[in-house]
């Protein structure tokens, strides 16, 4: 259904301003004129003409994006070669645009093609355009080349061991990435057109033996029901096929990182890959995928667990420790040990405020030093750290408008947040942290509880791509457990997860006879 | 229809199943069972009467499951109007969806008055059940198995603090408390049974969720599995009160198995009082409790009369906190309960035992017609 | 033994009561609003064909 949508919608654009033809004419003249006119006369359009043959041609590019020396040398040299050769003779009109099709080898890829629309879209995405007098068919010559970044080290998902390649904005490249990792010819690569307008290549990537098959059919599903003008960033296209957009927790995850991905894909998941950004997407995804960091493979099976723990309770601190320091002191503060709550007491002696509105206003400052610190340029992103932590949390305390206590636990809940590896689970915590916050200073540690069962609820209740998102605590697989709190050694992970239902699972539960 | 894997589907598992037995059992009713029984009983007999009792249970869940897995992936009301006609299972549908109702507004307004007891004394008790009671019509408005799930994510951590609080209050235990043995009275071990009797109702939700089952014939068993798992953990708590407070001093508290918590000294002395922790996580297994049984009389009414769950939930939401603040002081509360165990204990046994016997009378009739039809084939 | 007259609700208990209904109720149909709203077509057209049983 969605497929045609898009298809109307390409028409729509064609024909609102009709003033050039769809189909192209045998005039060399017409056909540029007509070019121009549909492109606007563009100031970057380069036109070449000239004989071959005794015919005219020409060949147009966009001056930017197609590599200027790969047409001078592999192109217009390689035709004067050929026009030099005794095979001139026998070149007509008719099968003129057949022999240079074949001739022309030093190109690698050459697409015959007929339509306007199919003639800006190359010409638009960097192919240039060999036209010929008298034939209403064109060439596109792949010479595409632009301006793009190396790869580099990924910025968003530092590790300390493992490679330091990260995706970088062209698709291509991002391609060859995780090529590079799985040379396996069951990876698929599935190509859509994503925006009426912005026309970007998103490509679908799978491993057609792994993947359920129900689960490519929806995400394809899906991706063809994406109806937009443009889509810069992967984030678009999440949006659009996300479960529940009412949930605080990503039903995506992105990454930055090649082996991420890749091993993503061995396990059963699919990738989403968009033409201009160095994000992928990753999907179907769990809870306890939030925890995982790719490092947790490469170190020693003991290190990682541990990790792993450190994480799941970074987690739990980062949700809870603001909520429970004002269940506590507000509602019940005979649970404090009488020392410590002596020392809380005293410290909170001349703080104005109650323990919520305290909280509340150390946590917002730390998240606007955050976003400060994300914004500005990262020399000074440092500084505005120690600014903000430093000064104005001793300022705070000393002015007598927070309790120190309160900055330990603001200090600590923004330290563990930092350590969840997903980036936008972390922000997802954070959020949810100031319900909790809501729950305690209203009820207490009943609050809390009954808060925290809410979110229990929802996860249950949020769904994945048909995976559900609790999964393997509940739907349970106790197989799955082994790579989930703990990593265990890797020996002992040889099977896919089975939440992902992958192929030769299924095959492996019908030889069980159930 | 969105696709969706075989597991993640409206379906449950047979170990979800089990699970959800000791979910909506353990609750509020095993808080006072140590000390209810410890009043009629002397020294450590009390297990006598948990045992019996429990004994009764298994056999009732696996004589719920056995007919309901009978007919397999039918739903309640089908089954009993096959064998009880259909005026009589709509009205056996509808008495055990108030079964429901009455195990949800009594849970409701015990939580409050738990909560005042052991958290904060200030706090209305309209507000705390009023609360849970929104979480709780949140969790039945998602999807069913979602609850199953929460079962399962829950009960792991139930089970972790008791046994928490059973290994922290080891320094405690007295072996003279559980002395002497059999040296209760008939009476006594009657009225015992009869309590431990009441703080196990909740199998009705079987005869409503064994046709979620994936694999019917697994789940009898895994039934009697179940139930035997809740009556171990009753003993297990009882044995924990005896052990530390004598059957004289259980008998005094009114929740013996908090002020076990409340004696608990974590090492470090990160937090004091520790019943309120274990009260807090206690509030999870209350709440499966509350989410089965409310969820069970939503699925009885919805399969009597079609209308939408939501509508359901929002009628019911304020009709159950209404009944539930009704009781005016301690001894109502308490009839309250009583009346519920009973008739949750009738209703449950009377349905299970008359659709038993008609099932396997009418197998018997249906299976001797097959053989004596294939006779007569060939003679 | 009570009489039946001290049974009788008071008001804290009704407005509580009428709490207990509009606060599901509101948040019933925000949801709704907003799931009709927000939703991609992908989910619509789902919700066309085949009504979920537990809705």
């Amino acid at each position: 259904m969605g497929r045609r949508v898009i298809k109307r919608n390409n028409q729509n654009a064609q024909t609102d301003d009709n003033n050039f033809n769809t189909y192209l004419t045998s005039s060399l003249k017409e056909n540029l004129d007509s070019i121009q006119k549909m492109l606007g006369n563009p100031v970057d359009l380069v036109i070449r003409n000239f004989y071959f043959a005794k015919h005219a041609c020409a060949i147009i590019y966009i001056d930017g994006l197609s590599n200027k020396q790969q047409i001078e040398e592999n192109v217009l040299r390689e035709l004067e070669r050929l026009e030099q050769s005794d095979q001139t003779a026998e070149l007509n009109t008719s099968n003129l645009l057949a022999i240079i099709h074949e001739q022309l080898i030093s190109i690698s890829s050459i697409k015959n093609v007929d339509t306007m629309d199919k003639l800006s879209l190359g010409l638009l995405s960097g192919s240039s355009v060999l036209l010929l007098d008298g034939v209403e068919r064109v060439l596109l010559l792949e010479t595409k080349e632009w301006e793009s970044r190396a790869i580099q080290e990924p910025v968003s998902e530092a590790l300390i061991r493992g490679p330091r390649e990260g995706f970088v904005e062209n698709l291509n490249t991002n391609i060859v990435l995780i090529r590079r990792q799985i040379r396996d010819p069951n990876l698929h690569f599935k190509e859509y057109d994503i925006g009426r307008r912005s026309k970007k290549k998103l490509v679908l990537a799978y491993i057609s033996g792994i993947i359920h098959p129900e689960l490519l059919k929806e995400v394809k599903k899906r991706l063809s029901s994406i109806d937009t003008d443009d889509a810069m960033e992967s984030g678009y296209i999440e949006q659009w096929i996300e479960d529940s957009f009412l949930s605080p927790f990503p039903q995506i995850f992105n990454s930055e990182r090649p082996d991420k991905a890749a091993s993503a894909l061995i396990k059963g998941k699919f990738i989403i890959l968009l033409d201009g950004t160095p994000f992928v997407l990753i999907a179907p995804t769990e809870i306890g995928g939030a925890f995982k960091s790719p490092e947790d493979y490469y170190e020693r099976w003991l290190i990682s667990s541990l990790i792993r723990v450190l994480r799941y309770l970074a987690a739990f601190i980062t949700m809870f420790l603001p909520a429970l320091y004002i269940a506590l002191v507000s509602y019940h503060q005979g649970m404090i040990p009488s020392q410590l709550a002596f020392s809380i007491a005293s410290t909170r002696e001349g703080v104005p405020f109650p323990a919520f509105v305290e909280a509340v206003l150390m946590g917002v400052t730390m998240e606007l030093l955050r976003e400060a610190g994300a914004r500005l340029p990262k020399t000074i992103g440092q500084t505005i750290g120690i600014v903000g932590g430093l000064v104005i949390g001793e300022a705070a305390v000393s002015a007598g408008v927070v309790s120190p206590i309160m900055v330990i636990v603001v200090a600590l809940t923004a330290v563990a947040s930092f350590t969840i590896p997903m980036y936008s689970v972390a922000i997802s915590f954070r959020m949810v942290r100031f319900g909790f916050m809501a729950a305690a200073a209203f009820l207490g540690l009943y609050g809390i509880i009954l808060a925290y069962i809410m979110v229990n609820i929802h996860i249950v209740n949020l769904k994945s791509f048909g995976v559900p998102y609790s999964t393997p605590y509940a739907p349970t697989f106790i197989s799955d457990w082994k790579d989930l709190v703990l990593r265990m050694p890797a020996p002992m992970l040889g099977r896919r997860p089975e939440y992902l239902q992958t192929k030769d699972k299924i095959s492996a539960k019908k030889r069980r006879s159930k | 229809m969105m696709y969706q894997f075989k597991y993640a589907d409206d379906k449950i598992s047979d170990n979800e199943l089990m699970i959800t037995i000791p979910s909506i059992t353990i609750g509020v009713g095993v808080l006072s069972l140590p000390s209810l029984i410890a009043e009629d009983t002397i020294g450590s007999d009390g297990w006598i009467p948990i045992i019996s009792a429990g004994v009764f249970f298994v056999a009732l869940a696996w004589l719920i499951v056995k007919v309901a897995s009978m007919y397999p992936n039918q739903p309640f009301i089908s089954f009993a109007s096959v064998l009880l006609s259909k005026p009589i299972a709509t009205v056996l549908t509808i008495l055990l969806a108030l079964q429901g109702f009455f195990i949800t507004a009594f849970v409701l307004r015990i939580i409050a008055d738990l909560a005042k007891e052991y958290l904060f004394d200030r706090t209305p008790v309209e507000v705390i059940s009023l609360c849970f009671l929104l979480v709780v019509s949140y969790a039945v408005s998602g999807s069913r198995v979602g609850l199953f799930r929460l079962n399962m994510m829950f009960f792991p951590i139930i089970i972790f603090i008791i046994v928490f609080v059973g290994i922290f209050s080891i320094n405690w235990y007295d072996a003279s408390n559980f002395l002497p043995v059999f040296q209760t009275d008939f009476r006594g071990y009657l009225n015992a049974s009869r309590n431990s009797l009441f703080s196990l109702t909740g199998l009705f939700v079987l005869f409503f969720y064994t046709s979620l089952v994936r694999k019917p014939d697994k789940a009898p068993k895994k039934a009697v599995y179940g139930m035997t798992m809740v009556s171990i953990f009753y003993i297990f708590i009882y044995f924990m009160c005896i052990g530390v407070f004598g059957y004289a001093g259980t008998a005094n508290v009114n929740y013996p198995i908090v002020e076990i918590a409340k004696e608990v000294e974590i090492p470090g002395g990160v937090f004091e009082r520790f019943d309120s922790i274990f009260f807090v996580i206690w509030i999870m297994a209350v709440f499966n409790t509350v989410t089965m049984a409310f969820d069970s009389s939503l699925y009885a009414l919805k399969s009597v009369f079609n209308l939408k769950k939501i509508h359901y939930i929002l009628f019911l939401t304020p009709v159950l906190f209404f009944v539930a603040m009704i009781p005016k002081d301690v001894i109502d509360v308490r009839e309250f309960g009583d009346f519920v165990s009973l008739y949750g204990l009738v209703i449950t046994t009377l349905t299970a035992i008359v659709l038993f016997t008609i099932a396997s009378v009418k197998k018997k009739v249906s299976s001797e017609a097959n053989t004596s039809k294939r006779r007569n084939s060939k003679s | 033994m009570n009489y039946w007259t001290e049974y009788l609700p008071n008001w804290r208990q009704i407005y509580y009561t009428a709490i207990a209904f509009v606060i599901p109720f509101l948040l019933y149909q925000i949801n709704k609003r907003l799931h009709h709203y927000g939703d991609p077509s992908w989910k619509k057209d789902n919700a066309d064909e085949t009504p979920r049983e537990d809705e």
